[in-house]
């Protein structure tokens, strides 16, 4: 790399003022399967606990009958006079039965994930979102903003007014994303409607800052907009459903206050204890550029002569087409042409003679006639 | 980033990605830059640096070219819009669309998709033409129908018989 690429920092009308330089987080090695694998098991950690109830199937005396009353020796209700005596209990095959294996509080809700393994996936997460393709990807509407990842003026985190904030994403035509969300808006299917899950909408814009000094009252009321500290960043927000590439935008101080969160490749962190960001397993993997090396285009064969499978566009067959027989057998055109006078000389030889007329001729018949 | 990773990334689920299972047989792709809306590596908008993406602008075609020069972080500002007004000829619209493909953008290998493109977009601006009268079958219209060519064929043997007046 011959000089480290620099990212616009953009004021609050959306103008390029002065530029930070990229840092080293947002070329980290992107790891899908990190990612997801990450993903699935931290989003377990906000499961709260259910379970069947402990009596459940099991608030009856029944006993078994034993052998000889001819009904299997399930256990059964005891007593008379009311319709359940007799009835099979306790069974999970039984109606008024407990489930098979009752749900238990004490079931393992939380995952653990190794910490680096944690750190590795947020890692990713954020140099996939420095990608306009990946960001796309995933469904944001950037079309129109300027570049990613897409960084504002330290002026915005002292924004307290939504309207300012709307201002803003408007002038750097990132709004596009809020109003996805907006329109996205749908009444959630099934019992969550109850459950304070009343709608689902899409993920709008994620906004890191560095100090909350009223930036998160300006913009929280907006739909999909969440905003994070930058110390605190999660990948429950950075990849949601495990999709790498979410829509982030960057407070200067933020941006510039990256390489001392999560480290640079040869410098730990000051926040981390002892990190180092991973590295890729090859430095360029671009294969295109590979192939073209000169390093590997100095030890490769040159290229032959290129081998046509067929220089031909279709196979004729001499024996039905003639052009192609003649090219084959010249001989076979003389031997075609004596042949044809053979026959042309025998037709002549063997055509029938004209007729002698026999009988008187046609003119001389009409003069026969009388007028 | 190199585009070979990142159609790794992409490749497998993304928000432009249309599958419509084992029946259609091939997987579609809706993004721009795509010439031909075939979720594959080559056409993709999303992981290819040299892209072209062509569509109707209402007044015109427009031909958006990436940018050689264009950074990888710049989103809008790296890519080149021309318009085809409407009132060019296919000809000359074909030409422009292939010069910008292969040249502007340096994708030669997309010249076909992207003039099959741009003539398909020509070719939905035509006027239709209008439908061919329909032909009647109704018992009347065919009575009536020898009757009249009858008596103009008579009409025309009849002339034939007069002499000629010149």
């Amino acid at each position: 790399m011959a000089s480290r690429p620099t990212v616009n920092v953009h004021g609050a009308s959306g103008e390029a003022s002065t530029s930070l330089p990229l840092p080293a987080v947002l070329t980290a090695p992107i790891r899908l399967d990190v990612v997801s694998q990450v993903h699935k098991s931290i989003a377990k950690n906000k499961r709260q606990a259910y379970s069947v109830s402990e009596k459940a199937g099991h608030q009856t005396s029944a006993e078994s009958w034993g052998t000889g009353r001819a009904v299997a020796r399930i256990p059964r209700v005891g007593g008379s006079g009311t319709h359940r005596a007799g009835q099979a209990a306790f069974g999970n095959m039984c109606r008024g039965g407990r489930m098979f294996a009752p749900t238990k509080v004490w079931r393992k809700w939380h995952v653990k994930v190794n910490q680096n393994q944690r750190r590795f996936a947020v890692v990713s997460a954020l140099a996939a979102s420095a990608l306009p393709s990946l960001v796309l990807a995933r469904g944001h509407r950037i079309e129109q903003i300027e570049e990613v990842p897409l960084v504002i003026a330290s002026a915005a985190e002292s924004f307290t007014k939504t309207k300012e904030a709307v201002a803003l994403l408007k002038s750097l035509k990132a709004y596009a994303d809020v109003i996805k969300v907006s329109n996205s808006r749908k009444l959630r299917a099934g019992k969550g409607k109850m459950r304070n899950r009343r709608h689902r909408q899409r993920r709008g814009p994620l906004i890191v800052y560095n100090e909350d000094k009223g930036i998160v009252k300006a913009f929280r009321n907006l739909p999909g907009v969440e905003l994070v500290n930058v110390r605190r960043l999660n990948l429950l927000q950075l990849a949601p459903g495990g999709h790498l590439g979410r829509f982030v935008i960057w407070t200067e101080g933020a941006f510039s206050l990256l390489d001392e969160v999560f480290g640079t490749f040869d410098k730990v962190s000051t926040h981390k204890k002892d990190y180092l960001l991973p590295t890729s397993k090859i430095s360029n993997p671009d294969v295109t550029r590979l192939i073209n090396s000169d390093e590997i285009q100095s030890v490769v064969r040159p290229a032959g002569q290129k081998v046509q499978k067929r220089p031909w566009t279709q196979k004729k067959n001499p024996l039905v087409n003639k052009a192609v027989l003649f090219r084959l057998n010249p001989y076979a055109k003389t031997i075609r042409r004596q042949e044809l006078i053979k026959q042309e000389r025998l037709k002549k030889k063997n055509a029938k003679k004209p007729k002698q007329p026999t009988a008187a001729g046609e003119a001389f018949t009409a003069t026969l006639f009388a007028p | 980033m190199s585009t070979d990773l990142q159609w790794l990334l992409v490749r497998d689920n993304n928000s432009f990605l249309v599958k419509r299972g084992p029946s259609v047989g091939r997987s579609f792709s809706k993004e721009s830059g795509n010439l031909r809306n075939i979720h594959s590596q080559k056409f993709s908008g999303l992981a290819n640096t040299k892209t072209v993406h062509i569509a109707d602008s209402g007044n015109g075609i427009t031909v958006v070219s990436r940018k050689q020069k264009a950074g990888p972080t710049a989103v809008s500002g790296g890519s080149a819009t021309a318009t085809i007004r409407s009132r060019t000829a296919p000809r000359r619209a074909l030409g422009i669309t292939a010069v910008i493909t292969a040249k502007k953008a340096g994708r030669p290998d997309l010249r076909t998709a992207a003039l099959a493109r741009v003539s398909a977009l020509l070719a939905a601006q035509q006027e239709p033409k209008a439908a061919p009268p329909k032909k009647s079958r109704s018992k009347k219209t065919i009575a009536a129908k020898p009757a009249a060519a009858r008596k103009s064929k008579a009409a025309a043997d009849d002339d034939e018989d007069l002499p000629d007046l010149v």
